[in-house]
């Protein structure tokens, strides 16, 4: 049987070349350190020698069934995660349905898109003490629109509450973020192709139905960067929560994420490298099983249906030429 | 075939690249102390890297005098080149933690007292100084600055700052309401209230940051229960429990209830009500001694703002065990030769010369007070320096800021406890036992 | 089908307004903070401590002054800067999209591992994994240089990732094996042919790394000593002091300054998602 053309395969490892030798030297040192000193007793400035501990899990034990804090930062992670993202990807969704909605035809879409993105570029720091100004106690600007509209006859402290506190840290990553994720969204649907939104509008499609049926299905490869992106980073937020309600962690601990937590283990106190990288290890047990979850949810069932058929295909036909 | 080849190719590439890793890791690795000469070039010039917290920005008189100090040596010693690191207050201590975790340190760097200090010297990463105190400089500290930078009986770091925590007030404001300064804490209730019905803000307090309403506990718990049980709660060799000691937090809820402090002062910084007292809207500021060049020297400010301030010290509690010469305060930032450094010598002498220089020159060139002790017969000085160097000499006791004392994790409890106790989210009894307990875990 | 026809124009017209109310309350709130930063950039300390403002005051100049005149050069910290996003942005997006495409394009044995690796790389929360790298960078003796602010980005996770969704939803396989019989070199067709494609991914994942690079303080603040190579952000940040009087508005000021750059950026790199022209697919 001839040989079906070249392969080039080959063209694979060698375009993937650079990304591999930067990683191993600028990121594969680190990562493995972190993890090695997980199992550690490593702990203070400067070594004295570090020894595995007598029972290596003895860290990741502590930390899940013991550590309050460490419990709690989950508890705060996941519930900040849901304020910020479920509001973050509908009105992402929604505002890219109506920006590329030709039928539309809405004006200064162009406008809109780059406004939207702009509180992704200032840096976190900075909208910390903006939005620490805005939400002042007693006598911001908040607390007097809402003592202007009748909303609330006294002050509210918004910082030293816990659900207001974390409603606004959950707010402020809204807001940061929600233009990113629709202009990922939009260049997501910039790579369809256009046939395809010629057809539908020719069998008829409204506007919703073109959006369900043509735009979100082709943009599902988009959609699941998307998803993990704000899942991974919502498993690591720690700008705003570090730096919005002083001293971190805000009241009663309510705004305590994961990584403020790592953080706080590993340069303040007394530098507890060991749970710290320890934390971080669970960290990225949880993103990963997390992560596999979506891929298992987001595959493309028609593709794997596809592979599926052709693995029996192949099986029966090297039966066939065994058996015959 | 053609695969095969790739497939050798690849793992060719792959152990260059694995040797080349380890080349990198291998030669950039000679740690400093096997290599002595790697401050000492083979021209005989000494590099000595300096790291300090004085931008010409936020610090110009400070950074001046560095400046003067380092020429000055150079000049002396045309051998040597002192490089400058210069970061403000936060990114230093953030740059320091990863610097000392990664064990490389500057030659010449400042660090803080007792409790920050504590991890440090627990790493051996500061190299003692001991021996500078019995040359030139012996003697010439104030009685208990180089004492806060012991540990075990070696001395780990030389101080430059020291500072009181006097009681500044607005002289114009009391002169208006008919006020004298207060001696007794009845007296000093007395004026909280009689400013309150004139409707004028008694004490300005930011106290988000949290170290400011410290200061006012220290001063409540050292009046009544006194310098010494004080210090023996902070150590941990006596409890917050201590009648005295739970008295005085108390107390401070008190003084919040009679609204002495100015409004929303809980989640205000220091900066932000700095500026409500030298206007004049507000008539006592509870604070430290670096704030002064803003009371004399400094001529962004009206010179008529800088003349109706004075200060007095912390009123005494009838019945409490403290006396009026007793003080908050401490030193300041100091210098540490690294340990692992490899011109260890050359910078310890380099660390001798700054400290005296520095106390000769860092008060009119700074109106900053050094740790060194000051002739105020020979310097020319603004009177509130004057008044307040005295009062150094007077002083009985001296105890050091509770934040910086205790070590960092206790610390943090601490701070976190006050903001809780001015707040009114914590009984004077919940805040002892939360200190026990963070003073108990010994980190 | 008629009837769907006449009701459109009407819902159209009230769905058309209720969209324009909300994308402009919705760009209101996004501009806010900038207008709040970018007035207090003119207005005098302590009025920016008297209270939030929405209108500009006339202190510009004065707060100039002051800035300048604290050894803040801005000029300095901007080329800096510039170069250390410039670089590491161009590094991150060509590789990244190098990358992505030998994951989708070609079949390889451990494609699928490669992959799942990378993933799995995105997912270290970057905290702890620090002082590994900073270490290593001294160990290296490789401080006060903008290598290791830039060379590291050659390995982007997240935006490889990106690419890689792109292209499997915007790719197909014809183009280039149309390509190959034309005979391009497999590098060029990915120079000529595929990059092209790829504009909006790459204009979005390039403005990204490069906010993010920008605006970066930390690891310059670790990285870099001496004052000559410091970024812009450092520099704003040295522009705080206890000691004396901060100078709040000139801190605005500089902070201002260093968003002005990314708007720039972030206008020139925007029209690529903007336009209308969608760029996949082979034409039929």
């Amino acid at each position: 049987m001839r040989r079906k053309g070249v392969s080039y395969a080959k063209y694979g490892y060698i375009f993937s070349l650079p990304f591999i030798l930067v990683f191993l030297v600028f990121s594969l040192y680190p990562i493995l350190y972190t993890a090695v000193i997980g199992f550690t007793d490593m702990k203070g400035l400067i070594p004295k020698p570090i020894h595995i501990m007598d029972n290596p899990f003895q860290n990741f034990k502590d930390l899940l069934f013991d550590n309050a804090s460490f419990q709690q930062s989950l508890l705060n992670t996941g519930l900040l995660w849901i304020i910020n993202f479920i509001p973050q990807i509908i009105l992402a969704l929604l505002l890219t349905a109506w920006f590329t909605n030709k039928r539309l035809n809405l004006k200064g879409t162009g406008a809109f898109k780059v406004l939207l993105y702009m509180p992704n570029i200032i840096t976190a720091s900075t909208i910390a003490v903006l939005f620490s100004t805005l939400f002042a106690y007693p006598m911001g600007p908040v607390n007097s629109l809402f003592h202007a509209l009748g909303w609330s006859d006294s002050p509210i402290n918004f910082l030293q509450d816990k659900m207001t506190a974390r409603g606004i840290v959950g707010f402020i990553q809204f807001w940061m973020w929600y233009g990113n994720t629709m202009i990922v969204l939009v260049a997501g649907v910039l790579g369809i192709n256009p046939a395809l939104f010629e057809a539908a509008s020719i069998d008829g499609a409204n506007g919703f139905q073109t959006f369900f049926r043509v735009t979100l299905p082709s943009l599902r490869t988009i959609m699941l960067y998307t998803l993990i992106t704000s899942m991974i980073g919502g498993l690591q937020m720690f700008d705003i929560p570090q730096l919005f309600i002083t001293p971190a962690g805000g009241p009663d601990n309510a705004t305590l994420t994961t990584s403020v937590f790592i953080y706080g283990q590993a340069f303040k106190g007394s530098y507890m490298y060991n749970k710290a990288a320890a934390a971080s290890m669970i960290m990225f047990v949880i993103a990963a099983v997390l992560s596999a979850l979506l891929f298992y949810l987001m595959r493309d069932r028609d593709a794997s249906k596809l592979k599926k058929q052709m693995k029996k295909q192949k099986k029966a036909a090297k039966a066939a030429a065994r058996g015959a | 075939m053609g695969d095969a080849d790739v497939y050798k190719k690849m793992r060719v590439s792959l152990a260059l690249a694995a040797s080349l890793v380890l080349a990198a890791t291998g030669c950039g690795n000679p740690s400093k102390n096997d290599n002595p000469d790697l401050g000492e070039a083979s021209d005989g010039t000494i590099t000595i890297n300096m790291m300090h917290l004085y931008p010409q920005a936020g610090a110009a008189g400070q950074y001046r005098i560095v400046n003067k100090i380092i020429d000055e040596y150079q000049t002396e010693n045309p051998n040597v080149v002192i490089k400058q690191e210069v970061l403000d207050n936060e990114q230093y201590k953030a740059k320091i933690k990863v610097l000392s975790a990664i064990n490389e340190l500057p030659d010449v760097g400042m660090t803080w007292a007792a409790g920050y200090l504590q991890p440090f010297v627990g790493g051996e990463l500061f190299a003692p100084l001991d021996d500078l105190l019995q040359g030139e400089l012996m003697d010439s500290f104030v009685a208990g600055t180089t004492e806060a930078y012991a540990i075990q009986g070696k001395t780990y770091a030389l101080p430059l700052e020291f500072n009181l925590a006097p009681i500044y007030y607005n002289k114009k404001i009391f002169e208006q309401y008919g006020l004298r300064v207060p001696t007794t804490y009845d007296e000093f209730l007395n004026v909280v209230k009689t400013l309150e019905d004139n409707g004028v803000v008694p004490i300005a307090l930011g106290n988000k940051d949290r170290w400011t309403g410290s200061l006012w506990y220290m001063y409540m718990a050292d009046r009544v229960a006194g310098a010494e049980k004080l210090a023996n709660a902070l150590k941990g060799e006596a409890s917050f429990a201590d009648p005295g000691l739970t008295e005085s937090a108390k107390l401070i809820q008190d003084l919040v209830g009679m609204n002495a402090f100015n409004e929303g002062f809980n989640g205000l910084s220091n900066d932000e009500v700095k500026e409500q007292f030298i206007q004049g809207k507000a008539a006592m500021y509870l604070m430290g001694t670096w704030e002064l060049p803003n009371y004399t020297t400094n001529q962004k400010v009206e010179q008529q703002l800088r003349d109706s301030i004075g200060f007095f010290k912390f009123p005494t509690v009838s019945g409490g065990k403290g006396n009026i010469d007793s003080w908050v305060g401490g030193p300041g930032v100091g210098l540490f030769v690294a340990e692992n450094s490899p011109v260890k010598e050359e910078a310890k002498k380099f660390v001798e010369f700054f400290v005296k220089r520095w106390g000769e020159v860092s008060v009119t060139g700074a109106g900053v007070i050094p740790a060194t002790k000051v002739d105020t017969t020979k310097v020319r000085l603004p009177q509130l320096y004057t008044d307040l160097l005295n009062e150094v000499n007077k002083a009985t006791s001296i105890t050091l800021f509770a934040d910086v004392q205790m070590a960092s994790g206790a610390a943090e409890v601490h701070l976190n406890q006050i903001q809780a106790l001015f707040g009114g989210a914590v009984t004077p009894d919940g805040f002892a036992a939360e200190h026990d307990k963070a003073v108990k875990a010994g980190q | 089908m008629a009837k769907l026809q006449r009701n459109a124009p009407v819902s159209h017209g009230i769905n058309k307004t209720i969209i324009y109310i909300v994308c402009i309350f919705l760009a209101l709130l996004s501009i806010l903070p900038f207008w709040i930063m970018f007035v207090n950039a003119t207005r005098s300390t302590p009025e920016i401590q008297s209270g939030l403002s929405l209108l500009p005051s006339t202190h510009l100049k004065t707060n100039w002054d002051v800035l300048t005149s604290k050894s803040f050069d801005p000029l300095k910290g901007f080329f800096n800067s510039l170069i250390i996003s410039g670089f590491s942005t161009a590094c991150a997006v060509y590789f990244s999209s190098l990358t992505a495409y030998g994951l989708v394009v070609y079949n390889w044995k451990w494609r699928q591992p490669f992959f799942t690796f990378i993933m799995c790389v995105m997912m270290v929360p970057a905290q702890a994994s620090a002082i590994g790298f900073y270490q290593f960078m001294y160990q290296l003796h490789w401080t006060n240089s903008f290598l290791p602010l830039i060379l590291p980005a050659i390995a982007s996770p997240a935006m490889v990732f990106f690419m890689r969704q792109y292209l499997l939803g915007a790719l197909s396989l014809e183009i280039v094996e149309a390509a190959r019989i034309d005979g391009s070199g497999e590098f060029s067709t990915f120079n000529r042919i595929i990059m092209p494609i790829m504009v909006p991914a790459i204009a979005t994942q390039a403005i990204f790394a490069f906010v993010a690079s920008w605006n970066n303080l930390f690891m310059p603040l670790i990285l870099l000593t001496q004052k000559e190579k410091y970024t812009l952000p450092i520099m704003v940040s040295l522009l705080r002091g206890d000691i004396y009087k901060t100078e709040f508005g000139s801190i605005y000021l500089g902070l201002a300054l260093t968003a002005l750059p990314l708007f720039v950026i972030y206008f020139l790199l925007s029209r690529y998602i903007i336009a209308g022209v969608a760029l996949g697919g082979v034409k039929e």
